[in-house]
């Protein structure tokens, strides 16, 4: 069955030219394999740390960026093969909310720019009320006051504002799914939940999946329903996404969860499992399992090869081989332990 | 410097000159009609020009080479071969002197007078830039800035008109033309020396005072913009002595960006100082260009812009070769 | 156009330079109605008499009237420049998004053609154009033939700054709002670049004058025209500067010198836009 969006063994290098050397390459995804269904539509958190890869994911995705090995397919198309129709039904059912609400603008125009353009070019409207009617009324779902955002410049507005008007924006063509990389990072912490929950709620009222990239555990916790934990351009972990917060399988995922700082004096932050920094992010050839040299489990086997994943669960997945019991999942099957959230 | 960096710079130096040197050679031949330099032989042969010094038997040989029977391709590399003899012909108007030879006589009047103003103008428009630019400078030399603002905007020979017409015509202090007393014969004695420096300094007055704003200005500029960068405010914290920053820190920098700006404004310089020679009637050059474009001596034409075209490539190829010297940082970097 | 009136009340050096040249319209405009220019020509009047009553200007050594050779020459001075400026800045301009924005070979051929012909210098080709279709040369082929070696610069300028906002995150938005890439070079980066066209342009339209008279002043100009390069010219060509004849080439000098001076004004001013921190510089 071919799935809506799937990365079939992408990997990406950069770094790659006429001049470089091993030195200089960075390998920000290996070998990584995800199928995305949309039906039903659910909330998938794409979680890790800066240089795990999570960006560049999103961004081949998203056909921004070609992988340098392996395919995106988008309903059973190489992305880089699409017709040109082909390629307009992926506009109207792929969306995208970037991380920094500044740079999304264009200085030159006000906001209305960014919310008018889409339906212009992809004919959302038939008439130039019609169109206004869908701005405000979509401003409204995401909170804000047409009166107080339209004819607005960017820099007129608050970060805020500015990402929930993307986050109209991405919403205006009723998309399938929308992609949005750490769309809250850039936004001050009281807006965080505002703007997340607003997300959410997507998915219940317009059936709207959502793919949320972060490095931030609770905001993941908060509204996902599966969570795929990245290290260093591979899956660790993956499932749903209670499972894998409240019992942590891989000890990247253990040493995320352990990082989250408790307001409770009783229970000091503890120092053990706390690692090393992590070594020389290149892309030298690697034998073994990438978290080895940060690892308090760290077994013989593990210098000698990269684990699989493990399905552990029906619905839970680590690539550790504290769990090599279980059966080894091949990467395309990673999809198969995101199932639909409950009820 | 690596090695691949000077290869790569003197290959662009040929394939410029080369490139320079076809579009000579085949924008003439452009023109719709007809060749202008068969017409301009054909123009002189009707007259019975000819006949008298022998050109014939040049236009002749003009014709075995570049006749129109000829196919292009070979007129091109004939032309190619006679370029790189430095053969241009000989020159219409005074046959039998060769082109060449009318360049020779001309050329090292025109490189003394440009090499010499363009060293002046740059070093004095940038120390005078500097200055500008710091703070600690005396007050009056900022009452220097509307004029040398004024003069910038003036093309060099304008300003040359002008001054032969204050400085050479009202206040007789000057000579008004030529690079030399009517008559003299050139030599190297002190005598005609001194005579020819004389003759010089109206027309390299009038390059270097009206290249001089121009100088000052972007040094000024380049000055102003190093001044705000983290590095200065940091030495004067380390108490470093307010003149070792300007010269070693601030104008050490902002030469880098002034060299380059020199580099490419060769051709402008150059194309300034020939129209100059042209007021002043002085014997370079350009008064050879403007001579020969009034006679349509096309060969001539042909020559001097060649020359025009390679020396301000060599030029350029000189000061990109010094200017890893100037600026470590790219010395290190190519290796 | 009170957006235009506002952006020149705050820049006063651009409103300046455009007051100069709009006085030097206007001077042609009311020289026209009034004096016209029936006698720039030859033998208008007695030769070579010093500026009078009824020859405001003199007159020059072939009787023309020197007041109307000014007012007819600089429309044409002008003309050459912004007809040259425009059209070296539209090639510029092409060349330039093209290279910038879809890189590639084109960008690879685009660049080396820029690189090889900006050393050569742009007066050398123009003499052997020039001399080669002398007698084809009116204001408007000069003009053309100046475009022909000004289109170089404003091309690798524009490729630069086309580069450095082609990847910005707005036009990333743009695609995924359905734009094709003709939408977002016209709506998404051509807005943004508006200062620098600008600036190009002046630049373009200053250089194609200094090369126009540049060229006049060998002689290869318009043969008839009395261009303010040309006028010099034949002032020189009829030893006025040894007469000390100032009223033949001096005026077309102060012309010359407001000109660029406003164009200089206006280049300044728009360098002071667009960088706003020069604003707050000496």
């Amino acid at each position: 069955m071919t799935q809506f969006l799937e990365a079939r063994n992408v990997t990406k290098i950069f770094g790659q030219g006429l001049m470089s050397n091993e030195t200089s390459l960075t390998v920000a995804l290996h070998e990584f394999s995800l199928g995305l269904d949309v039906d039903p539509p659910s909330i998938t958190a794409i979680v890790g740390e800066s240089g795990s890869g999570k960006t560049t994911l999103a961004r081949t995705l998203l056909g921004l960026a070609e992988p340098t090995r392996g395919e995106v397919l988008y309903r059973g198309t190489d992305m880089r093969q699409l017709t040109s129709a082909q390629r307009h039904l992926f506009l109207r059912e792929v969306q995208v909310i970037f991380q920094d609400p500044f740079e999304v603008y264009n200085p030159f125009y006000t906001v209305d720019h960014v919310l008018e353009t889409p339906i212009r070019k992809m004919r959302l409207a038939s008439s130039r009320d019609e169109a206004r009617q869908l701005i405000e009324t979509t401003l409204r779902t995401v909170g804000l006051r047409p009166d107080e955002t339209l004819g607005r410049y960017p820099h007129q507005l608050s970060g805020g504002q500015r990402q929930r008007i993307m986050v109209a924006r991405a919403m205006l063509v009723r998309p399938r799914l929308i992609v949005a990389d750490e769309p809250v990072s850039m936004v001050d912490a009281s807006l965080r939940a505002t703007i997340l929950e607003c997300l959410r709620q997507l998915k219940d009222d317009f059936g709207i999946s959502l793919m949320y990239i972060t490095h931030d555990l609770t905001t993941a916790y908060q509204i996902s329903d599966n969570m795929v934990v990245l290290y260093r351009g591979r899956a660790v972990e993956a499932g749903d996404v209670g499972h894998v917060v409240k019992d942590p399988q891989h000890p990247y995922t253990r040493l995320l969860v352990g990082s989250i700082p408790r307001p409770d004096p009783h229970h000091p932050w503890h120092r053990d499992g706390v690692s090393r920094d992590p070594g020389d992010l290149s892309a030298t050839a690697h034998t073994g399992c990438m978290f080895a040299d940060r690892c308090p489990s760290v077994m013989e086997v593990c210098a000698t090869r990269e684990p699989p994943l493990f399905q552990t669960q029906p619905r839970r997945a680590a690539a550790c081989f504290l769990y090599d019991h279980a059966p080894a999942l091949s990467s395309s099957d990673l999809g198969a332990v995101l199932g639909a959230p409950p009820g | 410097m690596s090695a691949a960096y000077v290869i790569r710079r003197v290959l662009l130096f040929f394939v410029v000159v080369w490139a320079a040197t076809t579009l000579i050679f085949f924008l003439p031949k452009l023109a719709p009609g007809r060749n202008p330099i068969v017409e301009r032989i054909g123009m002189m042969v009707a007259t019975g020009g000819v006949n008298a010094s022998g050109m014939q038997a040049m236009v002749d040989a003009y014709q075995a080479k570049f006749g129109l029977d000829k196919p292009l391709w070979q007129q091109y590399l004939t032309y190619l071969a006679d370029i790189s003899h430095l053969d241009f012909g000989y020159s219409l108007t005074q046959y039998p002197t060769t082109v060449l030879e009318v360049i020779r006589t001309a050329l090292p009047w025109t490189l003394t007078l440009l090499t010499v103003t363009t060293l002046l103008a740059f070093t004095i428009g940038s120390v005078l830039g500097a200055l500008l630019a710091w703070p600690r400078s005396p007050r009056a030399l900022h009452a220097l800035l509307p004029p040398l603002f004024m003069f910038s905007v003036i093309p060099y020979y304008l300003f040359g008109l002008i001054l032969v017409y204050l400085l050479a015509f009202q206040f007789r202090i000057f000579p008004m033309s030529g690079n030399s007393q009517y008559g003299a014969v050139a030599s190297l004695t002190p005598k005609y020396l001194a005579d020819a420096a004389w003759h010089s300094v109206l027309p390299g007055l009038s390059i270097i005072l009206a290249s001089l704003g121009f100088w000052a200005l972007g040094m000024r500029a380049m000055m102003v913009g190093i001044s705000g960068e983290d590095f200065m405010l940091f030495a004067e914290a380390k108490g470093l002595k307010g003149n070792r920053i300007f010269l070693r820190y601030a104008m050490r920098n902002a030469l880098l960006p002034q060299t380059t700006t020199l580099a490419l404004s060769l051709g402008t310089i150059l194309s300034g100082a020939l129209l100059v020679e042209v007021v002043f009637n002085y014997a370079g050059m350009g008064s050879v260009l403007f001579r020969a474009i009034s006679a349509f001596d096309y060969f001539t034409i042909y020559g001097v812009v060649f020359f025009i075209i390679v020396g301000v490539a060599l030029a350029t190829l000189i000061l990109d070769l010094v200017y890893p010297i100037l600026d470590p940082r790219i010395r290190y970097r190519k290796g | 156009m009170k957006k235009f009136g506002r952006f020149l009340a705050r820049n006063p050096r651009i409103s300046f330079g455009f007051v100069l040249i709009l006085g030097m319209l206007l001077f042609w405009f009311v020289g026209m109605v009034t004096v016209g220019i029936s006698k720039a020509v030859p033998l208008s009047g007695p030769p070579d008499m010093p500026p009078s009553a009824q020859y405001p200007l003199g007159t020059d050594s072939a009787g023309r009237q020197l007041l109307p050779v000014l007012i007819a020459g600089v429309p044409l001075t002008l003309e050459i420049g912004l007809l040259a400026g425009t059209v070296g800045l539209l090639i510029g301009t092409v060349l330039g998004f093209v290279a910038g924005y879809f890189g590639g070979p084109a960008d690879s051929v685009i660049r080396t053609a820029a690189d090889v012909m900006l050393p050569i210098p742009a007066l050398a080709v123009l003499v052997v154009i020039a001399s080669t279709i002398h007698t084809l040369l009116s204001v408007e082929v000069m003009a053309l033939v100046i475009a022909s070696l000004a289109w170089m610069y404003p091309t690798r300028t524009i490729r630069a700054q086309v580069l450095s906002i082609r990847s910005r995150a707005y036009v990333e938005v743009g695609r995924f709002s359905g734009e094709t890439d003709f939408d977002i070079i016209f709506s998404e980066l051509m807005p943004n670049l508006m200062p620098y066209l600008a600036a190009t342009f002046v630049a373009a339209v200053g250089a194609a004058i200094l090369a126009g008279i540049g060229l006049e002043a060998l002689g290869l100009g318009p043969q008839d025209k009395p261009t303010l390069g040309m006028t010099i010219f034949w002032a020189i060509y009829y030893g006025a500067t040894l007469r000390g004849m100032w009223w033949w080439w001096g005026p077309p000098i102060v012309v010359l010198v407001l000109v660029f001076f406003a164009l200089f004004m206006i280049a300044q001013g728009l360098d002071r836009y667009a960088n706003p921190r020069l604003r707050h510089a000496a």
